[in-house]
C-alpha cells in the first residue's frame, strides 16, 4: 500500500538535529502550516530523507517548538528534524541552503541541548512609522514601556453566539525595553517579550503597540518586526 | 514607499497573503536590465486554481528558458485583496518581480473556461489599462489571449489584441521574437498596430480587429471579411507535431500555500482517439500524439527532484489510450517506489487492465472510483459516441469492488440531444444495478457492507468545434423537468444526486458559442460588478440578466436555436483543422444514434492532416 510510506517500520535508528533558520524578505508570509511543508519538500529537494514517526498514522518529523507570527522575520527559528543518517552538520546545512526557498537559510545545524520548555523571553527588533515625529514617538514609546504598568488588552476567546470581548491584563513583568533609537526611517525598537513552547504567557508585540497607540492616540501606519534571540529561563541562548 | 514595501504592508491584513508576494521555489527572476521582452502571463482567477494549470507551467517554463525574456506570474485576487488593492492604488503586478503588469510588453490571458471572462476584463482594469483594446494605446502592453476557449474567441474580441489559437509552444516565442526585433530601443515599445499588422502573418495568430463581421436581418452572421491584406481568410492553429521532444519544463513553481492539484504532473499524451460528440476537448486537441516511454520517466525523475514533492500525477485526457501503458507504469512505479513518492492517474479507465497492472495501481492509489457514462441508456451513449457499455461499467465496478472500492462516482449530462425521460430513467437504473452488484458480492471479498453512489449531472452546453455545435440547449423548463424526474426515479438511499446551478450553464451556452455582440453583454455585466463568475458565491445571475437586457441581446438565440449546417458560425474563419464537414456527418450519425469508431480502429477521416504528427491519422 502506497497510503503508508515506504521508509516505516524497521526504520528505529534516527538522528535527532536541532537547526535555527532565518526567515526574511518573502519569505514571513509563509505561515507555520505552509512552512511545514515547505520544509518537508526542502528536505526532499536536498535528498536527506527524515525519519517519520512510527504508528498509525506517520508523518516526518519535522518540528518547529515556536509559532512565527505571519508577517514577521526572524533570524533564529528554531527547527527539531530526525533524519535516517548521520551527516555531518556542515553537510546538511550547505545541501539544504542550496535548495531553500528564497528568503529562508539554514543558520546552524546541531544537537538538540535545550529542552522546549526551557524557552522564556524572545527579542524582537521592530521598526515603526506614525504620524507624528520619530522623536515624539521615541518619547512616548520609551514611557510607556518605562511605567509602573502597561495595561494591553488581552483578546478572550468568543463565547458561543457572543461578540468577541477583551480582558486588560498588566504584562509589565513581561515586557523590557533594550534600545530605541529615532531616524527618519522611523523608530527602531529593541525589545524582549516573554515567550513560551508550552502554557506559560506568551506576548506578541501587536497587542503592545495597539495598547501603546490608543493610550498616545498615535497612528501606526507601517510596522516591520523581526525575532533576533530566544533566550532560555536561565538566560542563555536557546539551543 | 516602493510598491513593494507598500504591498508587505498592506498583505498583513489579508487571507493567505504567501499567495500575493512570489518568492516560490522554482519561480524565476530575472535583471530586468538584461531582458528584452517581459510578459505578464496571467491566469484569470484565483492563485489557487492557476496554480495548478498545466499550461501555464510549461509557457512559463518555455519562455524563461530564453535568457532575455522574462515571464511572470499574475492571478486574479480574491475579493478581500481587490478592495485592498483598489483603496490602497496598488496596480496588478507580477509575482516575480512586484512590478506593475502595466509596464510589460504582453499581457496574455489563458481562456480555460468561459465564466473567467469577466475576470479578464477585471484584471485589465486592475491593471490600469482599458478594458477595449482600441482604447489602449501605442505605450501600453500587447494583450494577447489563447487557451481551448480561443477556439470560439469572439465574445472577446473587442478586448483582446490577438489570439494564440492551439498548442502555445512554438508560437508563443515567435510572437516574442517578433516583437523584440521590432523594439526600436530596449526600453520602447514597436508601434502596436504595425506590431500587430505583422504578427497577424504567423501561423496561428488572430488579430480580431483586421476582420470586419456583417449580420443578416435574422441576426446570423453574413460574413466575417478580413479588411488588410495581411489577415488570411482563415486563420489554423497550431500543433507540435514532433511530441515527444517538445519543451517540457524541469522545475515547477512549488507554492507554499496549498493550491487545489499541488503535485508534479507530466504530460503524458495529447489529444483523443475518442470523438465522444459533445467533448470540445475531444477535438480541438486533435491529433493523438505519446511521449516515449522513456521521455515520461526522465521527466518524471526531473521534476520530482527539482521540486521535492511526494506526489506526481500523469496528466492526459485518457491515459490507458497510452499505447505502452503498461511497460510506462512499471518503470514509474520502480522510480515512484523507491523515493517514497504517489503516483495519481486521473484519467485511467481500468476496464482493459490485466490483474497485474491492476494490483501495481492499487499499490500506487486508492482514490474513488468514478465513470463518465454521460448518458443513462445505451441508445443515448451511442448518440454522443461515448463508447462505454453496460457490461463494461459492471466490469469494472466488479474488480473495483474485489480491489476493496466502495464508492462510486458517476457523471451524466442532463438535455443531450434526442434525449427522453426514458434516458433518465436510465440513470437511476444504472446506479440500482451498480448497487446490486455490490451486494452480490461475498461480503468477505468486498470491503464493507456500505456502497454510496453519487451521480453528478451536468446541463449539457454544446460547445464550437464538436458535431453538437449546432444544437440547441435544453431549456430551464426541460431541465427542471429532467431533474424532477431523476429525482422521482432514484429508489436508494445510497445514492446521492447533485446538480449543477442552471444559470451556469445557460450562461456557459452563451459565452460559448457567442458572437462579436455579446462582448458587449460581458463588458456591461463586468461594468455592474460581476467577476469571479466560476465562484458560487460571487455568480450573480440576475446582474447578467440586466446586463443582457440593456445589450437587448436575447440569450436564447445564442443558448437554444438550432443553426443549420450551412448558417456561418462565429468560430467558421477559424480552422482547428477537424473539418465542418466532419462535424455535420458525426451529427447527422448522432441523430441515427450511430456510433463512430475511435481512432485507433480505424481513422473517420475527420480532416487532420497527416503530417501533425497523429499516431494513427493517415
Ligand atoms: S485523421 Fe483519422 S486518425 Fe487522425 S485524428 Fe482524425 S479521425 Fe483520428
Amino acid at each position: 500500500m502506497a497510503d503508508v510510506p515506504k521508509n516505516q517500520g524497521l526504520n528505529l535508528t534516527r538522528y535527532m538535529y536541532r537547526m535555527t533558520f532565518s526567515k526574511k524578505g518573502r519569505a514571513k508570509f509563509i505561515s507555520h502550516l505552509d512552512l511545514m511543508r515547505a520544509m518537508q519538500r526542502t528536505f526532499k529537494r536536498a535528498g536527506l530523507p527524515i525519519w517519520y514517526t512510527q504508528g498509525f498514522n506517520p508523518h516526518p518529523y519535522i518540528m518547529f517548538p515556536l509559532a512565527l507570527s505571519l508577517g514577521v522575520e526572524s533570524e533564529i527559528e528554531p527547527m527539531d528534524v530526525a533524519l535516517l543518517e548521520k551527516l555531518e552538520n556542515e553537510e546538511i546545512k550547505s545541501r539544504l541552503n542550496m535548495v531553500m526557498p528564497e528568503g529562508i537559510r539554514i543558520e546552524t545545524v546541531g544537537e538538540p541541548v535545550c529542552d522546549h520548555l526551557d524557552i522564556y523571553r524572545s527579542d524582537y527588533e521592530i521598526i515603526i512609522k506614525t504620524d507624528r515625529p520619530p522623536e515624539e514617538t521615541l518619547k512616548f514609546f520609551s514611557e510607556f514601556v518605562s511605567a509602573d504598568e502597561i495595561i494591553i488588552k488581552k483578546r478572550l476567546k468568543p463565547k458561543k453566539n457572543r461578540r468577541e470581548t477583551h480582558r486588560e491584563i498588566d504584562v509589565r513583568e513581561y515586557v523590557k525595553l533594550l534600545g530605541i533609537e529615532a531616524s527618519n526611517e522611523g523608530v527602531k525598537i529593541n525589545i524582549r517579550l516573554a515567550t513560551s513552547a508550552g502554557n506559560d504567557f506568551n506576548l506578541n508585540y501587536t497587542p503592545l503597540l495597539d495598547a501603546f497607540s490608543e493610550k498616545y492616540n498615535i497612528d501606526i501606519n507601517y510596522i516591520s518586526a523581526k525575532r533576533t534571540k530566544i533566550l532560555c529561563r536561565n538566560g542563555e541562548n536557546f539551543i | 514607499m516602493e510598491l513593494k514595501e507598500k504591498i508587505e504592508q498592506l498583505l498583513l491584513n489579508v487571507q493567505k497573503p504567501a499567495r500575493y508576494i512570489g518568492g516560490e521555489v522554482g519561480s524565476v527572476v530575472k535583471d530586468k536590465n538584461k531582458v528584452d521582452v517581459r510578459f505578464a502571463f496571467c491566469f484569470p482567477d484565483t492563485y489557487d486554481v492557476g496554480m495548478s494549470h498545466l499550461g501555464m507551467k510549461i509557457l512559463y517554463g518555455l519562455k524563461n528558458n530564453v535568457e532575455n525574456y522574462w515571464c511572470e506570474r499574475v492571478f486574479a485576487p480574491e475579493k478581500d485583496f481587490e478592495n485592498v488593492m483598489q483603496e490602497n492604488n496598488i496596480p496588478l503586478y507580477g509575482l516575480e518581480s512586484l512590478d506593475p503588469i502595466k509596464d510589460f510588453d504582453f499581457i496574455g490571458f489563458t481562456l480555460q473556461y468561459e465564466l473567467s471572462y469577466t475576470n479578464v476584463l477585471n484584471m485589465l482594469d486592475l491593471a490600469g489599462l482599458p478594458v477595449l483594446a482600441k482604447d489602449r494605446t501605442d505605450d501600453m502592453p500587447v494583450v494577447v489571449a489563447g487557451g481551448p476557449c480561443a477556439c470560439n474567441p469572439e465574445p472577446l474580441a473587442d478586448f483582446i489584441d490577438l489570439f494564440i489559437l492551439g498548442e502555445g509552444e512554438e508560437v508563443n516565442l515567435e510572437l516574442m521574437s517578433l516583437y523584440e526585433k521590432m523594439k526600436p530601443a530596449r526600453d520602447k515599445r514597436p508601434e502596436k498596430y504595425e506590431f500587430l499588422r505583422q504578427a497577424a502573418k504567423i501561423k496561428g495568430i488572430y488579430v480580431p480587429a483586421f476582420y470586419d463581421v456583417s449580420y443578416n436581418d435574422d441576426g446570423t452572421i453574413k460574413a466575417v471579411t478580413p479588411n488588410i491584406p495581411e489577415a488570411p481568410e482563415k486563420i489554423t492553429k497550431r500543433i507540435i507535431k514532433d511530441f515527444d521532444k517538445v519543451y517540457y519544463p524541469d522545475s515547477f513553481v512549488v507554492p507554499f500555500t496549498s493550491i487545489v492539484h499541488d503535485r508534479a504532473v507530466v504530460e503524458v499524451l495529447r489529444g483523443c482517439i475518442r470523438g465522444c460528440r459533445f467533448c470540445q476537448a475531444g477535438f480541438i486537441y486533435r491529433p493523438f500524439r505519446e511521449k516515449e516511454v522513456d521521455t515520461i520517466s526522465r521527466q518524471t525523475k526531473y521534476l520530482c527532484e527539482q521540486t521535492g514533492y511526494e506526489e506526481v500525477s500523469l496528466s492526459s485526457l485518457s491515459t490507458s489510450d497510452y499505447r505502452e501503458i503498461e511497460m510506462l507504469l512499471e518503470n514509474l512505479v520502480d522510480y515512484t517506489d523507491k523515493e517514497n513518492i504517489s503516483l495519481s492517474l486521473p484519467s485511467l479507465r481500468i476496464d482493459n487492465f490485466s490483474e497485474k497492472l491492476l494490483e501495481k495501481i492499487q499499490r500506487i492509489r486508492k482514490s474513488g472510483l468514478t465513470f463518465a457514462p454521460e448518458a443513462g441508456t445505451q441508445r443515448l451513449r451511442d448518440v454522443i459516441n461515448k463508447n462505454v457499455s453496460e457490461e463494461e461499467i459492471m466490469e469494472t465496478c466488479k474488480l473495483a469492488f474485489l480491489g476493496g472500492y466502495s464508492q462510486v462516482k458517476l457523471y451524466f449530462m442532463l438535455g443531450l440531444p434526442t434525449e427522453t425521460m426514458e434516458d433518465i430513467e436510465g440513470i437511476a437504473e444504472l446506479g440500482k444495478k451498480i448497487i446490486d452488484l455490490y451486494y452480490s458480492i461475498d461480503k468477505s471479498k468486498r470491503n464493507g457492507n456500505n456502497i454510496q453512489i453519487s451521480i453528478s449531472t451536468a446541463t449539457f452546453v454544446p460547445k464550437p468545434f464538436t458535431p453538437f455545435e449546432f444544437e440547441p440547449q435544453a431549456t430551464r423548463e426541460e431541465i427542471s423537468a429532467k431533474q424532477k424526474h431523476l429525482l422521482e426515479s432514484l429508489s436508494s438511499r445510497k445514492i446521492k444526486l447533485s446538480y449543477h446551478n442552471q444559470d451556469v450553464s445557460v450562461l456557459e451556452a452563451v459565452l460559448a458559442r457567442g458572437d462579436r455582440r455579446v462582448g458587449q453583454v460581458v463588458l456591461r455585466a463586468w461594468e455592474k460588478g460581476c467577476v469571479l463568475d466560476s465562484w458560487d458565491e460571487y455568480f450573480d445571475f440576475p446582474k447578467w440578466q440586466e446586463a443582457f437586457d440593456e445589450c437587448g441581446i436575447d440569450p436564447e438565440f445564442y443558448a437554444n436555436r438550432f443553426r443549420s449546417y450551412d448558417e456561418i458560425l462565429p468560430w467558421d474563419h477559424l480552422d482547428y483543422l477537424v473539418s465542418k464537414s466532419f462535424f455535420v456527418r458525426e451529427n447527422k450519425k448522432a441523430h441515427e444514434a450511430m456510433t463512430t469508431r475511435n481512432c485507433k480502429e480505424g481513422c473517420s477521416g475527420c480532416g487532420i492532416p497527416k503530417d501533425c504528427g497523429g499516431v494513427y491519422c493517415g
